[in-house]
């Protein structure tokens, strides 16, 4: 077990008080709260950023460590950090993540820390390389905004590139405002590209990416999709109909909208109208291709699984 | 370094939830940072809707502040589980929607509404706690609130409630005007506490009244304006326990009355924890559930658009109309009530001895000594409102208003305990239970309403839409057929019928809308 590190030491000891009755109180109001593991918590996840806040910005350790402690207590007492944490990409954000962004978290700790962990639990859905893609890249690129405003839309964008395609909409606004170097960096851009230019071939055309490598893979599709017994989404083989540019998709009593690019896919809840009003546009009696204005989904009757990849006719 | 706040978790927005809204493809890239860690940021309170902060407020007092576990504003979706209890079959109703505690409920829709709420109770049981935890809500210091805070005691001049002019002024000054008054600091304050107000002399709860009922004080001719304030008052017990008696007017400025109701020993280990870990909630109120003086006055508009539908409103008149009836104490029709009685100084055993013909058990009139105000029943329409707007509805539903009439009229609607109501062995405890015996009086006024199947059969309301359309352009043939009409009514109603007080109102309007009609009819040939 690592021994707390000074600085932090020296601000736990100087407010214990406080510090105890906040966690009496965590203890009153969650009887469940496991306190070793939040003593492991602030060791491994709260210590690494009040460390290199209080080396850095000296003046900034106080507040950064009385918010962190503040968030670190809910974390725990919602089990989301430490034994039994379903998504360790949280404790990766606290150890790894916000003491690479010290800077820009130490002006506004409580908001800007909520945000980053709240970003880590919602890459949960995303295959976990890409989500761990997704920590690297902010602590390689991060450092590089140029403000508060600017880091969190970074996080956006690449929270898309992740694989949380349904933000692709709102994450093609936010690259559009950081400053361009960092909106190629962030994209994988060649420098010879505009921003400008970048951002429309964006809008035009969801199964492209300046980056070569993830266009060519995009190009052979994504599977998804498993029996819900194997801790997949759908009870029975699915039904998928196109609208759109989207798909939506039937199994057993549930019913989902399916939205793809070249980022990835994502699966959100829909209405059993939502299916009833698209078309059925699926052609083929063992293999199904269904096809949207700009994708189409591969299944069978007998496989819970799809593949979505880009219309075939798709002009690239 | 500063210390945590403790107790500074706010519940989680919908307080009240709804049906979730159908599914949607538009997906905010937003939401990436929303989550379950709260942002400590001012602008996201800033931004939640006033009645979802109201809410949050009403929930972080019951959860962290004050220990109310009593929810006896009850409110139901679908039937209720109930269990019958004890010798007397008393009934336990476990609520099957989201119900509140009146005690924590009542003074937060003062505070929204800006009304006076007087909390009673034995000693220790938080109602000054409760009253200064509505200052801290209306962004005031919790030192600043207690030091506004008025403490009632037998030796309060006038000075010490409103001010002192300068003793250097009150030997040279010419006149009146160049008198400077040092008003107190909580005169200006928009959350104002008088604890112990029956322990407050006669003279000076009159100039309380002052402020209480029009809002300025007065000092040596020089006045003071005060803001829009809400008003909590303590007393340990308002029936003249008080050192004294308090005047009638000043009481009848209160616009609700709060029972503080006794402390569950199963909650000692919140006290318990409470004294062991130093807390004091009211120094820990959340930012989140602190309002701005712009958005109580917004709370008030937001209240006052809430509808209140007809049918709901038609059953208030119906109620209303039960009890200003008092046959025997007029000669004329317009003064057969209860008011007359009340002035004559006739003693009330004369007049209602005299008072028969009527089924006295079954006439909800006859439980009363009085009737309602007009400023009762303002009282009672916008607390309706507030309740309705705290649930989240753009309408005021009947259990609203059945749930907020005994807090609104518990002080204003005196029982006569020699009503034969009273007398049956049923009915005992609601000699003793007031709020029990209002929240009953209206549900059998509601149970008469339905009897007489007024929201289908309601002549005089046809008769009075009728009206409300305008005169403008009727001609005389039609007018002289309305009123045909409306004496068909009144024929028809008073014919072999016992005089009941919601038939005595009718034929008031009925009367009311003839002379109207006579009036315009003589305009009419007047004018031609």
């Amino acid at each position: 077990m690592s021994a707390v590190p000074p600085h932090f030491a020296r601000l736990l000891a100087a407010g214990r008080g406080g510090f105890n009755a906040r966690v009496a109180q965590m203890r009153s109001r969650v009887p469940t709260f496991d306190a070793e593991a939040f003593g492991e918590f602030l060791r491994e996840g709260v210590a690494p950023l009040v460390e290199t806040v209080a080396t850095r910005l000296p003046d900034a350790a106080d507040a950064c460590a009385l918010a962190a402690f503040d968030h670190a207590l809910e974390l725990v007492a919602r089990k989301l950090v430490g034994p039994g944490a379903r998504n360790p990409l949280v404790a990766r954000t606290w150890s790894q993540l916000l003491p690479a962004l010290a800077a820009q978290v130490a002006p506004a700790p409580a908001p800007t820390i909520a945000a980053l962990t709240h970003a880590a639990m919602h890459l949960d859905r995303v295959p976990e390389d890409r989500a761990v893609r997704w920590v690297d890249q902010m602590k390689r690129l991060g450092p590089r905004a140029a403000s508060r405003d600017e880091l969190l839309a970074l996080g956006q964008v690449l929270a898309w590139t992740a694989g949380l395609s349904h933000f692709r909409e709102g994450a093609l606004e936010k690259l559009a405002t950081l400053t361009p170097t960092l909106a190629c960096a962030a994209m994988g851009a060649p420098s010879s590209l505009t921003l400008e230019a970048m951002c429309a071939r964006l809008r035009a055309d969801r199964w492209w990416s300046p980056d070569d490598v993830i266009t060519h893979q995009a190009a052979r599709g994504f599977e998804l999709g498993a029996f819900t017994g194997f801790g997949g989404a759908f009870p029975e083989p699915p039904q998928v109909r196109a609208a759109g540019e989207d798909f939506v998709v039937r199994s057993g009593d549930r019913h989902f909208w399916l939205l793809a690019d070249v980022h990835g896919w994502s699966l959100h809840p829909a209405t059993p109208t939502d299916f009833d009003h698209a078309p059925d546009r699926g052609e083929g009696e063992g293999t199904r291709v269904t096809t949207s204005t700009v994708s189409q989904v591969i299944g069978t009757p007998l496989s819970h699984r799809l593949r979505v990849m880009p219309r075939a006719t798709h002009p690239r | 370094m500063s210390l945590f706040k403790p107790f500074q978790r706010v519940s989680r927005a919908p307080t009240n939830p709804r049906p979730a809204a159908p599914a949607t493809r538009a997906f905010d890239v937003g939401t990436l940072y929303e989550g379950p860690l709260s942002a400590g940021n001012v602008d996201v309170a800033s931004q939640t809707p006033l009645d979802e902060k109201l809410r949050q407020a009403y929930f972080w007092i019951v959860n962290s502040a004050i220990i109310s576990p009593h929810y006896d504003v009850e409110y139901n979706q679908g039937p209720p589980s109930q269990f019958t209890v004890g010798d007397r079959k008393r009934t336990l109703t476990l609520p099957s929607a989201q119900s509140y505690s009146s005690y924590v409920l009542l003074p937060l829709l003062t505070f929204a509404t800006r009304r006076k709420c007087l909390l009673v109770g034995g000693p220790g049981r938080g109602k000054t706690a409760s009253a200064i935890l509505m200052g801290v809500l209306a962004g005031y210091p919790v030192r600043e609130v207690r030091r506004a805070m008025q403490h009632g005691h037998p030796q309060m001049t006038i000075a010490d409630l409103l001010g002192n002019p300068l003793p250097a002024d009150l030997v040279n000054a010419q006149s009146m005007d160049a008198i400077r008054i040092a008003w107190r600091n909580w005169l200006g304050m928009r959350v104002k506490i008088i604890d112990e107000y029956n322990r407050i002399p006669t003279r000076t709860q009159s100039a309380l009244l002052t402020v209480m009922g029009d809002n300025y004080a007065e000092v040596l001719n020089h006045i003071y304006e005060c803001p829009d304030s809400a008003w909590y008052l303590t007393a340990n017990d308002d029936r003249g326990g008080g050192t004294y008696q308090v005047i009638e007017a000043l009481r009848d400025r209160i616009d609700v009355v709060v029972p503080a109701l006794a402390f569950n020993p199963r909650f000692l280990g919140q006290l318990l924890s409470r004294i062991e870990e130093n807390l004091r909630p009211e120094e820990l109120v959340p930012r989140e559930i602190v309002f701005t003086e712009s958005e109580i006055d917004r709370l008030g508009q937001e209240i006052r658009a809430v509808d209140l539908p007809e049918p709901v409103r038609r059953r208030l008149e119906f109620f209303t109309s039960q009890f200003e009836l008092m046959e025997s104490a007029g000669a004329q029709f317009e003064t057969m009530t209860k008011d007359v009685a009340r002035l004559s100084g006739v003693e009330w055993s004369e007049v209602t001895a005299a008072d028969d013909g009527r089924d006295r058990l079954k006439d909800l009139g006859c439980q009363t000594r009085n009737g309602l105000s007009v400023r009762n029943l303002m009282t009672l329409m916008i607390y309706a409102k507030a309740l309705a707007y705290f649930r989240g509805n753009a309408t005021v539903e009947l259990e609203d208003l059945r749930q907020v009439l005994p807090f609104v009229l518990g002080d204003k609607l005196q029982p006569d305990p020699d009503a034969p109501f009273f007398a049956l062995p049923e009915n005992a405890a609601y000699r003793t239970d007031r709020l029990g015996w209002l929240r009953r009086l209206f549900d059998l006024s509601c149970e008469e309403y339905d009897r007489l199947d007024l929201d289908n059969d309601d002549a005089v309301g046809a008769l009075g839409e009728e009206f409300d359309r305008g005169l403008d352009g009727l001609s005389e043939r039609e007018v002289r057929g309305r009123l045909v009409r409306i004496e068909q009514v009144v024929g028809e109603r008073t014919r072999g019928r016992k005089l009941y007080g919601h038939l005595y109102d009718d034929l008031l309007k009925l009367k009311y809308l003839h002379q109207r009609y006579t009036n315009y009819l003589h305009w009419l040939s007047a004018s031609s």
